[in-house]
């Protein structure tokens, strides 16, 4: 006898379509969701602000070396993750592609250096840069110049934890 | 025989969001409505959503993964095998910051049918509610695993080329699988 088990569960999404061929995609219905996006993206800015706020805060312990840096660095991972989330969805790409790299060096450290707060510090002050500026999309030149910057840190900071 | 006017009517349909993230929340509702959702719930933690279960009858969720104190693989887990869940069997889409492949297929092993990568676009969601739709998948029982059946592989974030090509070959080192192989995962093949 087979150890697995198909089970066919009930089509409830079956009242979700009409007709027997593939649904088409909706252009009209689209074209109004995203109009819908960027209404909304102008409340994106306060909410932003709120979250960089709490980021720099965060920043601001961290380089007190005060607190054990656990607590700390959880919350700069789940901010960054938040802004990499949201920045994007509301049109901010540049500021996703920025707290995602914050995220990704987060995630690459079990302790902060010193070398690796300035990392952090520059990623921070690179997000309230887009903020400031209100950079929107991919940043064009300004945006990509900015990325290759903090890439260049952390390959630099990364040579020097491996020597 | 296949029918020109096929079309989707998204508003009959229940819809339970749940994130931690108010304004990620509140993004997901509007481009729900926009595209003819009417009754969306909304939960900002896992308990929370488990109970809204109990009275709406939620036809697909859509759910954050990095919450506290449960996460959305625990909320996941949860409604799939927790004896009194209300629904089991629930089209589920995992809304999630991170990309990396390993997380999707994560993801996928929890029992998710969907994986949709931030940043979110009304697009993006469209596409995954329809694949919902078109594709209802039977739902298998092991030992290890009860959810859709993880033979179709293409639930994976849209991304670039490049990062599915490092992904795929990150990913072959550490399986011993060829890079085409691990492509062919990615790419729905498999």
């Amino acid at each position: 006898m087979s150890d697995s088990q198909i089970i066919k569960p009930p089509n409830g999404l079956r009242k979700a379509k009409i007709g027997t061929g593939k649904g088409k995609l909706d252009l009209g219905l689209l074209q109004h969701a995203e109009k819908v996006v960027k209404q909304i993206q102008s409340e994106y800015t306060e909410w932003a602000d709120e979250d960089l706020g709490a980021l720099e805060a965060s920043l601001a312990d961290l380089q007190s070396g005060k607190d054990d840096q656990g607590p700390i660095v959880k919350d700069l991972y789940r901010i960054s993750l938040d802004l990499k989330g949201s920045g994007g969805s509301f049109g901010f790409l540049m500021m996703s592609e920025v707290a995602g790299s914050l995220n990704d060096f987060l995630s690459s450290r079990p302790d902060l250096t010193r070398l690796d707060i300035d990392v952090v510090a520059s990623h921070v002050s690179a997000l309230r840069a887009i903020y400031v500026e209100s950079i929107r999309d991919d940043g064009g030149n300004t945006g990509r110049a900015l990325l290759v910057g903090l890439m260049k840190l952390i390959e630099k900071v990364n040579a020097a934890a491996r020597k | 025989m296949s029918d020109a006017n096929s079309r989707y009517v998204l508003e009959n349909i229940n819809v339970l969001v749940l994130d931690d993230n108010r304004h990620m929340r509140l993004l997901v509702e509007s481009i729900l409505h926009a595209l003819g959702v009417k009754h969306v719930c909304q939960a900002g933690d896992a308990a929370q959503a488990f109970k809204e279960m109990l009275h709406f009858n939620a036809d697909i969720i859509i759910v954050d993964w990095h919450m506290e104190p449960l996460d959305g693989l625990d909320f996941v887990r949860l409604v799939r095998t927790a004896k009194d869940s209300p629904n089991p069997y629930v089209p589920i889409i995992m809304l999630s910051g991170y990309t990396e492949y390993r997380r999707v297929t994560e993801a996928r092993d929890a029992g998710v049918n969907e994986f949709l990568a931030k940043p979110i676009s009304a697009k993006a969601l469209y596409q995954r509610f329809a694949a919902i739709i078109e594709n209802p998948r039977p739902f298998i029982r092991t030992k290890n695993y009860f959810g859709p059946d993880r033979r179709r592989q293409n639930i994976g974030p849209p991304r670039g080329l490049h990062e599915r090509r490092k992904d795929a070959n990150e990913e072959s080192r550490a399986t011993g699988l060829s890079e085409d192989d691990i492509k062919n995962l990615i790419g729905g093949k498999g």
